[in-house]
């Protein structure tokens, strides 16, 4: 404590001041109670920083190549081409022997092995390991929480797409994997990019936008058009009909006539038997928007 | 002293745990997908409106009851009454749940059951609305007037304002100038009528004086007017509680016109225009004091209150054309907020607070519209020959103005006809007049 007092004279002062000065001279509990304390400040710390942050600006896990749909087709039907085709980009992009080209049509992994430098056959291995145990867990984690749906959520209008991170990639599976399946023809790159499977692509959210503009019947001409915007939380079943529906402002249902007119009418733009539903959403992507945020907001119509 | 005391010890681990789960409340929650909804396709809320059930009302005054509230909702644009015929369950007694699926059929959005009755004299009636598509009751209500006329629009402001948030405007009650023609003479006289064009009746029926800029109190108690004689101008007071009277008040020398009440009613605001130099100035209905508010030498004319009653729109030509300024109660801080082309006339003030109305001359032709009170956001909603005199409904969001076409060959005069708009500017309506309509004034029809 007298090296403390040297060292920082007022932090001393504080400790005495709240009775701490000697930690031996307290009991059990209180020494827990006063860890509890320290926990809940780092909580609410932590909590606020969360709050502060926007989440659609959180780094990305690793560097992203955004592309357009009509490249990604591209890329897939590449990829889906026979190996032999396959083996042919990639040999005339190498410019490898013949002689192994024939040996990678045999074995391609040992071909990749035998040309990559040391560290990347470890990564490639690592791929490969990775590939294998994804194949065996495949129901399971189609279920399980998809972890790049932070990054898909800031991605999912069209409108909001952002410069991609340059960040060096990190040890990311999924990326991994996506990297590995989609960039087999192109390994001198470093970017890694989201398949189709795991974001909505801009047509789909167009499709989906255009089906719900038939259905919404904005509230035109109220007073304070900039104040009615309204956010819906859905639940949304399996084959995309609606299952539950709730508004995000309840508060503000109860109290403003004009907001909750304006929340009815878009609350009943999802009524299970309206024109919209089931919604039109790419059944095979329910992981991504079995939740979903609809915002419903009247201000661009009238130029706001 | 020990840090904590023992009861301390027991008592802090409860307000820490209380503390952290308020917190947990507050966690953002998992990252969802988030889509935003930027476009629409405007529709009418469409309500059925099954038959009522009555005690004591004939049925057919319930049918005219009906009939009204059709009108009412199907003339607001915003809510559009389902043909009868479509509907599967042509009655709906008022506490029976209604089978939702059948109205889904009929393409309703929402049902309105209704029951109407009559006791101690009073029409009564009971709703119940609906929601077809969210399958649950909006609201119950019970309503009584002294007419069933009244109470036909009573129970449309009632759903109007519960489906669309904003007050209702159908019991309400227009002032307007009539003209009609006999043997090439004009008559001028003041009328009034219900929002729907019932009860029309005249208030003046002078020959030799033209009337002009009726104006209603806000409180719907009283009205203005401005009386044109030979020789002299004046400004009248009509006051409705006391069957009709109308008084002439002492404003002053010279030209007096363009009068319109402040939101309390108990004042006017006016132009004076002595040795052809038009200002503006308030007469206090109580005091009987007056107040001049413009010292300039150009002209000020046509005042209008903000419904707060702190602030006055008004025309001016001091920048060389007439333009709309605004200036305090106490006629400080002038400032110009239209510049536009043209030439503008006529300011009315929102009840809403956030635009002013107006009527623009350019190239010969008129045209009514409203901007913001900052003068932005300007907008013409209809235009034509000769379109003047813009009049908010008392909930800011219909105007009233008269449109005279072009004088056919062969005629000496044209029809001019009352016109509705509402602020989005795309529902047009006409109201029915006997003969000639200008200058109207709109109110409720009684104090709200």
């Amino acid at each position: 404590m007298s090296k403390l007092s040297q060292a920082k004279p007022s932090l001393a002062k504080f400790l005495h001041s709240l009775k701490i000065s000697s930690i031996a001279e307290r009991s059990l509990s209180e020494i827990m109670l006063l860890s509890a304390l320290a926990h809940l400040i780092a909580f609410i710390a932590i909590n606020i920083g969360a709050w502060l942050i926007p989440s659609n600006i959180t780094p990305l896990p690793t560097s992203v190549e955004i592309i357009s749909e009509k490249q990604l087709q591209q890329r897939l039907t590449q990829f889906r081409t026979s190996p032999k085709k396959k083996a042919e980009v990639e040999s005339k992009k190498t410019q490898q022997p013949k002689q192994e080209q024939e040996k990678e049509k045999e074995d391609e992994k040992t071909v990749e092995k035998t040309e990559q430098p040391k560290p990347e056959v470890k990564k490639v291995a690592k791929i490969e390991k990775k590939k294998a145990e994804q194949k065996v867990k495949k129901p399971a984690t189609q279920e399980s929480k998809d972890p790049l749906e932070d990054l898909l959520s800031s991605l999912e209008d069209d409108s909001q797409i952002e410069e991609p991170s340059e960040e060096p990639s990190n040890d990311n599976g999924s990326i991994e994997d996506a990297l590995d399946e989609a960039f087999t023809d192109n390994s001198e790159e470093t970017t890694a990019f989201l398949s189709s499977e795991q974001i909505l692509t801009p047509s789909e959210l167009a499709a989906f936008r255009k089906h719900i503009y038939a259905c919404w019947s904005p509230p035109i001409g109220a007073p304070s058009l900039k104040n009615l915007v309204v956010d819906l939380h859905l639940t949304i079943d399996k084959f995309a009909f609606v299952t539950d529906v709730r508004v995000i402002d309840r508060q503000r249902m109860a109290s403003d006539p004009f907001f909750r007119s304006a929340a009815e009418a878009a609350l009943r733009t999802l009524a299970t038997d309206g024109a919209c539903s089931p919604l039109k959403l790419p059944l095979e992507k329910y992981n991504l928007w079995q939740k979903t945020i609809l915002r419903f907001d009247p201000r661009r119509l009238f130029g706001l | 002293m020990p840090f904590f005391s023992r009861i301390q010890c027991l008592q802090i681990p409860a307000l820490l745990t209380a503390i952290f789960l308020a917190l947990l409340a507050f966690v953002p929650s998992e990252a969802q997908l988030r889509i935003d909804i930027l476009q629409g396709n405007f529709q009418p809320i469409r309500i059925a409106i099954p038959n009522s059930e009555n005690k004591g009302f004939s049925s057919a005054q319930t049918n005219k009851i009906q009939a009204i509230i059709e009108a009412d909702l199907n003339r607001s644009g915003l809510i559009s009454v389902v043909d009868r015929a479509s509907l599967i369950y042509k009655n709906l007694p008022l506490d029976v749940v209604p089978d939702f699926s059948a109205f889904r059929l009929a393409n309703a959005d929402a049902v309105l059951s209704l029951e109407l009755s009559k006791a101690r004299g009073k029409h009564k009636a009971t709703l119940q609305i609906w929601d077809v598509r969210l399958q649950r009751p909006l609201s119950r209500e019970e309503l009584d007037a002294k007419s069933w006329r009244i109470l036909a629009h009573k129970i449309s402001d009632a759903v109007y304002q519960r489906l669309t948030g904003e007050e209702g405007y159908f019991n309400s009650r227009i002032l307007y100038v009539s003209e009609t023609i006999r043997k090439r003479r004009r008559w001028k006289r003041l009328a009034i009528m219900d929002y729907d064009g019932a009860n029309h009746r005249f208030l003046t029926n002078a020959r030799r004086t033209i009337v002009l800029n009726p104006r209603f109190a806000p409180n719907g108690r009283a009205a203005i007017y401005t009386a044109l004689t030979k020789n002299s101008s004046s400004i009248r007071l009509i006051d409705f509680s006391r069957n009709n009277r109308e008084k002439v008040l002492p404003l002053g020398k010279g030209l007096v016109y363009a009068g319109r009440f402040s939101p309390d009613s108990k004042k006017i605001i006016y132009a004076n225009s002595i040795s052809g130099n038009s200002e503006i100035f308030t007469y206090d209905l109580t005091s009987g004091r007056r107040r001049r508010l413009t010292i300039h030498p150009a002209i000020d004319t046509s005042p209008s209150f903000s419904p707060d009653g702190d602030y006055i729109a008004f025309v001016s030509d001091r920048s060389g054309r007439p333009q709309i300024y605004t200036m305090t109660s106490r006629g400080r801080n002038v400032q110009r907020v239209s510049f536009a082309d043209g030439a503008f006339s006529t300011p009315v003030w929102s009840p809403r607070g956030d635009k002013i109305a107006f009527t623009r001359q350019l190239y010969g032709r008129f045209a009514v519209g409203a901007m913001a009170i900052d003068g932005s956001d300007m907008r013409i909603f209809t235009d034509g020959f000769r379109i003047e005199g813009p009049s908010w409904a008392p909930n800011g969001r219909v105007l009233v103005f008269f449109k005279k076409n072009r004088t056919p060959k062969g005629k000496t005069i044209a029809r001019s006809r009352l016109l509705t708009v509402d602020v989005t500017g795309r529902f047009l309506r006409e109201l029915a007049t006997p003969h000639n309509a200008y200058d109207p004034s709109w109110s409720y029809a009684e104090q709200q």
